[in-house]
C-alpha cells in the first residue's frame, strides 16, 4: 500500500489514454473548445465592427460641411452680430478673411433691408478628401428661404461648393459660393446669403 | 452504509473474537459490495486510527482484499474513467452549446449592421460611379429635336427600375414640345459627388446646367439643375434608378 500511490496514477494514466471512450471525448471536448473559441471570436468581432477610420472621417467632415454651409444660409437681420459670429466660427483662411473685412458693411446692409434668412440641407456629398493635407471639397443643395420685412417669404433651391480645412477647432469652410449656371459662369462670390 | 457495516463488523470482530472466523467468510461471500463500496472501504481505514483493534482487523482485511485488490483497482478505475468522460461530455455540451450561439449572434449582428459606405474610402469605384453616371446624365437629357429618338434609343441602356417611367413622363413631353421649338438641348453635369456607395447602388448628388438652343430663332438660355440620383450597377455598368429632384420638400 506504501508504495502503491506512486504507481497507480502513472498507471492509470496510461490505461486513460488507451481508453477509447476518454480518447474520443477528449478529442471532442478539444474540438469544441476550438469551435468555441474561434465563435467567441467571431462574436465579438462582429459587436465591436466599426466604420474604418476613412469612412468615420468622410462622415464627420460632411457633417462639419454642412453644418458650415447652413450656417452660412442663416442671417436674422434682428440677430445679425449672433450670425455673423457663427459666420466667423464656421470660416476660416480666405472666406473668414472676406467676413471679418465686409462685417460693419454688412451689417448695415442687413438691417436695412430686414431680411430674415433660413436654410434647410436638402442633400450633399463630399467630392474629394485628403486627410493628410487636412483638405476636402464638397456640393450641397440648399433649400433656402428669405422672408422680407413685408411680403410674402421666397424659397429657392441653392447650389452651393466649397472647400473645407482643418484646423485647430475642426473642419472649417475656406471657401463658399454658388455653382454659376451656362456660359455665363465665372467665379463664384463667397458667403451666400440668398439675396 | 456498507462502510458503517464494516466498522461495526470491525468493533464486533475486537469484541467477539469468536465470531472472527464468520467475517472474513461473509467479505469473501459478498466480494461485490466490497467492491462497490472500495472508495468508502479505504477511507474508513484511514478515518479509524485510534481503535488499535479495528485499524489491525481493517489492515487485515487489506491483505486479504490483495487478491481481489487489482480487480477492484481496474473497476475503480473504470468508474472513474467513465466520471470523467461524462464531465467531458458535458463540457463539450457547454462550449458546442456556446460555439452555436455565438455564431448565430455574430451572423445576426452581421446581417443587421449597416453596409460599409465606401464613397471616397474606396477610390476607384467612387470615380467609376462618377464617370458613369455623369455621361448617363449627360446622354439622356442631351436631344436635338431632329432625332429625339436617337436620346430616347440611348436612354433604353441607361435607365432602370423606376427611372424609366420619370423618364418616359419627361420624354412625353420633350417628343411634343421640341420639334415645335426646333429645340437642340445639351446637358453637361458640372460637379457631382458620390454619397453612397454600397456594393451594387450608390447615390449620387449632381449638379447640371443645360443649354438650351432654340434653332429657328437662335436664341440661346441657360439653366442650372440639382437632384440626386440613385444608381444600381447592372449588367456591367452603373444605371439610374431613380431620380430625386427634391420638389417634395
Amino acid at each position: 500500500m506504501d508504495e502503491t500511490p506512486a504507481q497507480v496514477p502513472a498507471a492509470g494514466a496510461r490505461r486513460r489514454l488507451s481508453d477509447p471512450l476518454l480518447a474520443s471525448a477528449l478529442v471532442l471536448v478539444v474540438l469544441a473548445a476550438a469551435f468555441a473559441g474561434w465563435a467567441g471570436w467571431s462574436w465579438y468581432s462582429a459587436a465591436h465592427a466599426g466604420p474604418p477610420a476613412s469612412a468615420e472621417l468622410r462622415d464627420q467632415v460632411l457633417q462639419a460641411g454642412e453644418q458650415a454651409v447652413q450656417n452660412f444660409n442663416t442671417l436674422d437681420y434682428r440677430k445679425v452680430t449672433q450670425g455673423l459670429n457663427l459666420w466667423e466660427q464656421s470660416s476660416t483662411g480666405t472666406l473668414h478673411d472676406e467676413i471679418v473685412a465686409g462685417r460693419g458693411q454688412f451689417i448695415r446692409q442687413i438691417q436695412q433691408t430686414k431680411t430674415v434668412t433660413t436654410a434647410r440641407i436638402l442633400d450633399g456629398a463630399l467630392t474629394s478628401l485628403n486627410a493628410q493635407a487636412g483638405t476636402a471639397s464638397l456640393i450641397v443643395a440648399v433649400q433656402i428661404t428669405v422672408t422680407p420685412a413685408s411680403g410674402s417669404p421666397v424659397t429657392k433651391q441653392s447650389r452651393l461648393a466649397g472647400r473645407l480645412t482643418r484646423v485647430q477647432g475642426g473642419w472649417k469652410l475656406s471657401a463658399l459660393g454658388q455653382v454659376p449656371v451656362g456660359a455665363a459662369a465665372n467665379g463664384g462670390g463667397t458667403g451666400s446669403t440668398g439675396g | 452504509m456498507t462502510a458503517d457495516e464494516t466498522d461495526v463488523t470491525a468493533d464486533e470482530t475486537a469484541a467477539a473474537p469468536d465470531e472472527k472466523v464468520a467475517v472474513p467468510d461473509e467479505t469473501a461471500a459478498a466480494p461485490d459490495e466490497t467492491v462497490a463500496a472500495a472508495d468508502e472501504t479505504s477511507e474508513t481505514v484511514t478515518e479509524t486510527p485510534e481503535t488499535g483493534p479495528a485499524a489491525e482487523t481493517s489492515a487485515d482485511d487489506a491483505t486479504d482484499a490483495d487478491s481481489s485488490g487489482d480487480a477492484a483497482k481496474d473497476t475503480e478505475e473504470r468508474r472513474g474513467r467513465t466520471r470523467l468522460a461524462v464531465i467531458l461530455g458535458a463540457v463539450t455540451v457547454i462550449l458546442a452549446g456556446f460555439g452555436v450561439w455565438a455564431t448565430l449572434e455574430a451572423h445576426s449582428l452581421r446581417a443587421t449592421a449597416a453596409p460599409q459606405n465606401l464613397a471616397l474610402t474606396d477610390g476607384a469605384a467612387t470615380s467609376a460611379v462618377k464617370r458613369q453616371i455623369t455621361s448617363a446624365i449627360n446622354t439622356v437629357f442631351s436631344y436635338n429635336y431632329a432625332d429625339t429618338g436617337a436620346t430616347r434609343r440611348a436612354a433604353q441602356d441607361l435607365l432602370t427600375g423606376r427611372a424609366i417611367q420619370q423618364y418616359n413622363t419627361y420624354f412625353a413631353l420633350v417628343t411634343k414640345d421640341a420639334p415645335a421649338q426646333k429645340l437642340v438641348v445639351t446637358t453637361r453635369v458640372t460637379n457631382s459627388g458620390v454619397e453612397l456607395l454600397t456594393g451594387n447602388r450608390a447615390r449620387v448628388l449632381v449638379f447640371a446646367n443645360q443649354q438650351d438652343t432654340r434653332a429657328g430663332t437662335k436664341q440661346t438660355s441657360y439653366a442650372g439643375a440639382l437632384f440626386a440620383v440613385t444608381a444600381v450597377h447592372q449588367g456591367g455598368r452603373w444605371k439610374i434608378e431613380n431620380i430625386d429632384t427634391f420638389s417634395g420638400s
